[in-house]
């Protein structure tokens, strides 16, 4: 699956906000229909690389390519081949599915009949076809964040960035979505996943990256990452984020209130 | 004011012990809601939609507002020399403001969605909850209906004595519940043809309706009240009165003041006849579940079964007439939809442009104390002073482009800086072209239509000039100021830029002022209208190549 040449490049990238350095020189390389499960604790510095990697902060230092396209001289040419859903995306409950969609391709200059056609089958594949001309207001949460899943696929993306895309979505829903990814991924699609779900990551990622504190800790496959006695990746993770002493926090949680 | 309203009711608690009601849960919950609505200014009187202020002392806010409308109503019950007549179109008045503030602020109690996630999971009882719901509306009903109506009851006291002002309290209350049933057919009616998700937007639009017509109201009705018809009003002669059961009540005052006569008899026969038929309706037409259905529509927020959406055809078909395919389509389609269904962004906008039509009908037909219709008109055609209206238009657009970048859901422009746009002076002409066509040529349109019928096909170079002039000025104010994406910013975002939008504005007045002064050479003002449409539409190809917007907050 992987070829010689990587379709994102990062080298040393860093990124301060004042005084706090959130990114320490990253060195990333993702090659073409790869799952990379992007990992971290809170505030390591997992949005501000999407944010960078998605053309939407050009004011950092070092270098990020995408395709051939360096991500600060050609942003209009990265954005366009990324398909990207942030956390907690927010969208407007008065349009219909069909018109949030119609919306979000004509951002991305699509042709009307391919929008058309693309949003249609989107839905349908969704479970959302019946209700396409329903204004959003009523909607679950579930079928909101389908909605944003749509509007970030509905340009064929050559790569997809996708930032918890699965809050909010019911079991069957979580499935289905597992199985798109690794869909796309055949489809020679490159996917970049950042999660907290480390079961989820585990299970659609070839490769993990774990940042903490602005650093990558971590770069491997699942087993690669098991290099002691730990099972999962979620025991992975609390040895490399410190996360074992969350359990005696939790054993004062239960003293508080006895 | 609450509280002491509050307090007067805790005095029935052995009433609600004997109900079965949890008095110790309906006091904590009804003084925390009432500390809520201490901090937020009632929907109608207290601000036209703009920006909700809040503070500690919003309630003495919100009762000296009352107490302007209650003044009012008294200038209604005053100004008609015929006694009667004047207070019973006050009451009628005052009738009337009570069940408008009915409609606006109760709906929000009674389709309050926090108390589900609040309250209902918490050990409360359903009949304690509903009471509090029920007792919640009468404590605000009881604070307004006093506040509005202290003017006029404290000048009845001094002017006929305390038995009249007694009197006048009871005629008032009777009044009250007039509105309390005029508001319950309301809901009933309501119930009865819509379904459950329909009846929220039919509110909504009411209470939009009701905002304009109170804006309308303070400006129209003390001119109004200087009609020599209005002078002449009796009520045994006017059958129209007759038919308004909010009229009524004022027999009793007046057998007080007045003594009694077959009017005074027949009103007073009315109005006691009137709370027996109201009960009668009520319960014959509102049978059982009222109250029940009314619980179920604050609950139906989800699972509503929303009409398909066929709207928008017009936006569709314009934005492809007028727009480039791409970023300025899809904004032009953003701002067109928003605009047309965002129920608070309505609420926000409708005041901003009620302005105009107002104006336009006051400059034609309100000016002048003296001067008859046909003076004023005669006028007018020799001063063109009627060219000023269609300056005002453009002024009320610069207020509509500062709202269509604020949003309550400005996260949600999101999508527009992932979205790989060239230019995003694409973009912002979009969203112009959208709010230049339903705010402003709209208006244009129709003022042009009536002017050509009053002043004559002469006008039309006029309507023409003041146009391209509004365009040009537009799309300054969009270069200079107006550099964000459509619903890109917080609602209480401040920029510097008002500062510059006053300033078009007052130039805006200067060319208005202008333009009067060479209104009737023809030849000048159709050479100039033509020039400045061109160098509008050269503006606007010149918008699209540009990057005006600043990238700052997507760090945010």
């Amino acid at each position: 699956m992987e070829e010689n040449k990587p379709i994102v490049r990062i080298r040393n990238l860093k990124k301060s906000y004042g005084h706090k350095q959130v990114l320490k020189g990253i060195n990333l390389d993702i090659y073409p229909g790869q799952v990379i499960g992007y990992i971290g604790p809170n505030g390591a510095g997992k949005s501000t690389t999407v944010k960078i990697l998605t053309g939407l902060i050009s004011d950092f230092e070092g270098e990020v390519e995408v395709g051939t396209y360096d991500v600060r001289v050609d942003t209009l040419a990265v954005k366009s081949l990324i398909g990207y859903v942030p956390e907690h995306a927010e969208l407007y409950d008065v349009l219909t599915p069909m018109e949030y969609l119609d919306f979000a391709g004509k951002l991305y200059g699509q042709d009307d009949m391919l929008i058309e056609s693309r949003a249609t089958s989107l839905l349908k594949a969704f479970g959302l076809f019946d209700v396409k001309d329903d204004r959003m207001e009523s909607f679950s949460k579930g079928m909101r964040q389908k909605v944003l899943l749509a509007s970030g696929l509905i340009h064929n993306p050559q790569i997809i960035v996708l930032d918890e895309p699965l809050s909010g979505l019911d079991a069957n829903a979580v499935i289905l979505v597992k199985e798109m990814i690794a869909l796309l991924a055949k489809e020679g699609k490159t996917i970049f996943y950042c999660s907290h779900m480390m079961d989820i990551v585990e299970k659609v990622s070839d490769r993990i990256v774990l940042i903490v504190n602005g650093e990558i800790v971590a770069n491997g496959t699942i087993d690669e990452l098991k290099t002691g006695d730990e099972k999962t990746l979620e025991e992975v993770f609390a040895k490399l984020t410190l996360g074992d002493t969350e359990a005696a926090k939790a054993l004062d949680i239960i003293q508080a209130i006895r | 004011m609450g509280k002491i309203t509050l307090r007067f009711l805790i005095l029935f608690t052995p009433v609600f012990k004997r109900m079965g009601l949890d008095v110790r849960q309906l006091k904590l919950i009804l003084s925390v809601k009432l500390t809520c609505d201490d901090r937020t200014v009632s929907q109608l009187f207290g601000s036209t939609g703009h920006k909700r202020k809040s503070g500690k002392y919003m309630s003495f806010f919100a009762f000296f507002m009352h107490l302007v409308v209650g003044l009012m109503v008294m200038m209604v019950a005053l100004v008609i020399p015929d006694r009667l007549t004047g207070f019973g179109l006050g009451i009628a008045t005052y009738s009337f403001l009570l069940a408008v503030f009915l409609i606006n602020d109760f709906s929000s109690i009674l389709f309050d969605t926090k108390d589900q996630y609040i309250i209902l999971p918490k050990p409360v009882s359903d009949s304690t909850f509903m009471a509090v719901r029920i007792l919640h509306m009468a404590v605000k009903l009881l604070n307004v209906a006093f506040a509005v109506s202290l003017p006029l009851v404290i000048y009845s006291g001094f002017e006929y004595g305390v038995l009249a002002l007694l009197a006048l309290v009871f005629s008032l209350f009777l009044a009250c519940l007039v509105a309390l049933f005029g508001v319950s057919l309301f809901y009933l009616l309501a119930l009865r043809w819509l379904p459950l998700s329909q009846i929220k937007r039919a509110i909504a639009y009411i209470q939009i309706f009701l905002s304009l017509l109170i804006l309308a109201g303070y400006m129209v009705v003390p001119r109004l009240l200087k009609i020599d018809a209005l002078q002449d009003l009796t009520i045994a002669e006017e059958w129209w009165l007759w038919v308004l059961p909010s009229v009524w009540p004022v027999g009793w005052f007046e057998m007080v003041v007045g003594g009694l006569n077959s009017t005074t008899l027949a009103l007073l026969f009315l109005s006691i006849l009137f709370p027996f038929l109201a009960v009668f309706f009520v319960r014959f037409f509102l049978a059982k579940g009222f109250m029940d259905k009314i619980f179920a529509m604050g609950q139906a927020e989800v699972n509503v079964n929303e009409k398909k959406h066929k709207s928008g055809i017009w936006g569709k078909r314009l934005a492809l007439a007028l727009t480039r395919k791409g970023p300025e389509e899809a904004a032009f389609l953003h701002v067109w939809y928003m605009t047309g269904r965002s129920q608070k962004l309505k609420m926000q906008l409708y005041p901003t442009l009620v302005y105009v039509p107002l104006y336009f009908v006051f400059i034609f037909f309100m000016r002048g104390e003296e001067a008859t219709l046909a003076e004023q008109y005669a006028n007018l055609m020799e001063t063109g002073r009627y060219i000023v209206v269609f300056y005002l238009a453009s002024i009320s657009l610069f207020g509509v482009l500062q709202l269509i970048t604020r949003s309550e859901v400005y996260k949600a422009a999101w999508m527009y800086y992932v979205a790989p746009i060239k230019k995003d002076g694409e973009v912002i002409s979009g969203a112009l072209k959208a709010v230049i066509i339903k705010y402003y040529l709209s208006f244009m349109l129709l003022f042009a239509i009536v002017s050509v019928f009053m002043f004559g096909v002469s006008v039309v170079n006029d309507v023409l000039l003041a146009t391209s002039l509004g365009l040009i000025l537009t799309i300054v104010l969009a270069l200079f100021a107006i550099r964000d994406y459509p619903f890109s910013l917080p609602e209480k975002a401040t920029n510097n830029r008002s500062l510059l939008t006053g300033l078009v504005a007052g130039f805006m007045f200067l060319l208005a002022f202008l333009h009067v002064q060479i209104y009737k050479m023809e030849n000048l003002v159709w050479g100039a209208a033509i020039a400045l449409t061109l160098i509008a539409w050269l503006m606007f190809v010149y918008l699209k190549r540009e990057n005006l917007v600043n990238a700052e907050q997507v760090e945010e």
